[in-house]
């Protein structure tokens, strides 16, 4: 049994590389052979490539499970009856969604790990929040998607917290009035996901006269930029056109999955996302699966010590992105610090099946 | 009617496509047919621009003169009384470029006028095509034929367009695959007029051990598989090894190596198809049992070794260079796996003959053709199972 209290206490971004890689090695190698035995799936897989522990030099070299994986089949390392919550992500209507299975332990581990990786970059202290979402996506709360479970997650840090979009998705404004005003000249706490945040909450400001006073908000957002970069807006346009409508100097983005809930990489004020002692980020070549050097792109593969309950500790991503480098990012954290391209595309692919094409 | 079709592009053929149910059908191997065959066969031959695809060159040498005249009298005995059907309606799938043309010239041969709606993607291929027969109908002999090769462009999603075809034709021809053959078939024929599919099939290869070992042509394992990302329906998936364990052994150890090389010379691999591949692995793992991965340096070619044959081992399939592998001494285990869905066996080694009997014997349901590796992608007039000649003409019996 790994003892994730003590693991905790750790400074999330105060261990150097050389140390990091055999502290989360370890306990990956631990994770490793937990999920052989619990996991029946997981088994079959390392046993198709012939695998053996006893010659793991580092969690390099343990396979990885593509994300695609946990769409396909209920991967779980714990009894049915220890489950509490079924995370899942939030495709679309018709795509198949991930689903992950959390017992007690790795819910509450989740949004301890979560709220220590947060404060890091906002403090401690507790702040009136703006989610900028629907309190309709946390109804259910047996069945979370991704959505529902970064808003709760993120709530930890909130004093007071209000919706800034009615059920269906209409900027409160009155309410919104209310709270700044109540709220005036504090810091403020703001949560959403990138493109909701551009749709429903800067693309709605436009249209109308108002513009709130934020320049003391602290803004966390994620969930990609997948759907923006197709609507051709960049990072730094994001920056500005908010700032533009609220006065919003401090925006943090993340970057995450449902599949690795609570383990998330905060971009710091230089731009770059961190990895924290909890958690790596490995590029691979997409031709041979070889690590990649400091700034070449490439698939990313991310760790997290977390995934107790279900076999997603070491996964295959589709996202390309490139490591910029480890332990000297001018922010003074330690650990690897990242760029992320998107998804990769999906290839025009021959052959006198239509499988791609359309 | 077609009034009020939309969003339809004409590329070549007949002015009002109202009229196309007009054109009169003809005689399968008619000779002016022929002869136009001839005349653009002989014009791609010479296209400088034609030489960058060795599809295109492929599809003149199945068109010339003498070829036809090969195939035509094969059919001698078989086409005195017959006709086209009349018209043919071909859906080309979007991934193959050259594919619509032999599509076409099969109803073209057997007696038919065609609109064919091609890839929405642009192909030079097709534009090549449609410049050659439209420069063999300049001749004012062969002027009337071109309203028989009407070529179209559509949206998939323009669901009007597909009607108004289905509607006025008397044969429907679907490639594409099963969602393409499954979205087409909520249009409706005319109560006489029927469909030919082309659905997803799977494909496999037999390799006789002793045979690979003196193997030197990797081409056409190659041309088999990668040229089309492993996506044509003839791609195999399965390799069967015929042998003793031991030459099977060494012989694919062999073979792996020098296609290997073969492979990481020519083909683009896809990061998309790695993930997809990988995944397959995966799948393969956990509803398999006892399955092994080849250790591989890189991610060109995945081989997945079977102890066993399941019978729904083509589900297991992905495209860009996956091959599940099993090795016995005689092909008997083959037979248990055979459904409907099984398309082209290739092969190398002395092995057709006890092949065909042994699946003859046994009754299978599936598998159409037997080919030498190298081959698989030729086309045949013979698809699927099904003689498009014969297929898509009509006989009139005539009794005295």
């Amino acid at each position: 049994m790994i003892n994730y209290d003590e693991l905790l206490k750790v400074d999330p971004y105060g261990i150097n590389k050389e140390e990091k890689k055999i502290w989360i090695s370890t306990i990956l190698k631990d994770l490793t052979e937990h999920h052989y035995k619990s996991c029946l799936e997981y088994k079959k897989i390392l046993d198709a490539f012939n695998f053996n522990i006893e010659q793991v030099k580092d969690y390099t070299d343990i396979p990885f499970l593509p994300v695609r994986l946990f769409k396909k089949y209920n991967l779980k390392s714990i009894d049915d009856k220890d489950i509490i919550k079924t995370l899942t992500s939030s495709g679309t209507t018709g795509q198949e969604v991930s689903k992950i299975f959390l017992d007690k332990r790795a819910s509450t581990l989740q949004t301890k790990m979560l709220t220590k990786l947060v404060a890091n970059f906002i403090g401690k202290a507790r702040m009136p929040m703006i989610i900028l979402d629907t309190s309709a996506v946390i109804k259910n709360r047996a069945m979370f998607s991704a959505r529902g479970a970064g808003i709760i997650g993120f709530s930890i840090f909130a004093k007071e917290k209000i919706f800034a979009f009615d059920e269906n998705m209409e900027l409160n404004i009155e309410g919104l009035k209310a709270f700044l005003d109540k709220y005036k000249e504090q810091p403020i706490f703001l949560f959403g996901f990138t493109f909701m945040i551009w749709e429903y909450f800067y693309k709605k400001l436009l249209e109308t006269e108002y513009r709130p006073d934020l320049s003391k908000g602290i803004l966390i957002h994620g969930g990609g930029w997948k759907k923006l970069i197709d609507s051709a807006v960049t990072r730094e346009e994001f920056h500005k056109k908010l700032n533009e409508v609220c006065g919003i100097n401090h925006i943090y983005d993340y970057y995450g999955m449902v599949e690795q809930t609570g383990t998330i990489y905060i971009e710091c004020e230089h731009g770059n996302l961190h990895t924290s002692v909890f958690s790596d980020i490995c590029v691979r070549r997409p031709n041979d699966f070889s690590i990649a050097p400091i700034g070449e792109k490439g698939l990313l593969e991310v760790v997290s010590i977390l995934p107790y309950s279900y076999p997603g500790h070491i996964l295959l991503t589709e996202d390309e992105g490139a490591i910029c480098g480890e332990d000297d990012c001018p922010c003074g954290r330690l650990g690897k610090y990242f760029k992320i391209f998107g998804r990769i595309k999906n290839a025009e692919i021959r052959g006198c099946s239509d499988t791609y094409g359309k | 009617m077609e009034n009020n079709i939309t969003g339809i592009t004409k590329l070549c053929g007949i002015e009002q496509l109202d009229s196309l149910i007009t054109l009169p059908a003809l005689k399968p191997f008619d000779i002016k047919v022929c002869e136009f065959l001839g005349a653009v066969s002989d014009i791609l031959i010479k296209d400088k621009e034609c030489k960058k695809y060795p599809d295109i060159i492929t599809f003149a040498f199945f068109c010339r003169k003498k070829n036809i005249e090969f195939i035509k009298k094969s059919y001698a005995e078989h086409i005195k009384l017959r006709l086209g059907q009349g018209l043919c309606f071909h859906i080309a799938p979007s991934n193959v470029p050259i594919n619509f043309a032999y599509s076409l010239i099969s109803a073209f041969l057997a007696g038919n006028a065609s609109v064919v709606k091609v890839s929405s993607k642009e192909f030079a291929q097709t534009d090549l095509i449609i410049r050659a027969l439209e420069k063999v109908s300049e001749q004012q002999e062969f002027k009337y034929l071109l309203d028989y090769l009407t070529i179209i462009k559509y949206n998939s999603e323009n669901i009007e367009a597909t009607k108004y075809l289905s509607k006025i034709c008397d044969v429907r021809i679907i490639w594409g695959g099963d969602n393409t053959i499954k979205t087409i078939r909520q249009c409706a024929l005319s109560p006489r007029a029927f469909d030919i599919t082309f659905a997803d099939r799977y494909s496999l290869a037999v390799f006789e051990a002793s045979a690979i070992l003196n193997l030197e042509n990797y081409e056409n394992f190659y041309n088999d598989t990668y040229l089309y990302d492993q996506n044509a329906c003839t791609a195999p998936h399965l390799i069967y090894w015929l042998g003793d364990s031991e030459t099977v052994a060494l012989a694919k150890q062999n073979f792996w190596s020098e296609f290997h090389k073969y492979v990481i010379s020519k083909y683009h691999l896809e990061p998309v198809l790695v993930i997809d591949k990988y995944m397959n692995i995966c799948t393969t793992a956990i509803e398999l049992n006892n399955i092994s991965v080849a250790p591989t340096e890189d991610n060109f070619i995945i081989r997945i070794n079977l102890s066993k044959l399941d019978k729904n081992i083509e589900k297991y399939h992905s495209l860009g260079g996956s091959f599940l592998e099993y090795s016995s001494n005689s092909l008997t285990d083959l037979i248990p796996i055979i459904t409907k869905k099984y398309q082209t066996i290739s092969y190398i080694g002395n092995i057709a003959p006890e092949l065909s009997n042994i699946l003859i014997e046994n009754g299978v349901k599936g598998i159409d053709r037997i080919v030498p590796i190298g081959k698989t992608t030729d086309f045949s007039f013979t698809w699927d199972g099904t003689d498009l000649i014969l297929g898509l003409s009509r006989i009139i019996a005539i009794n005295n």
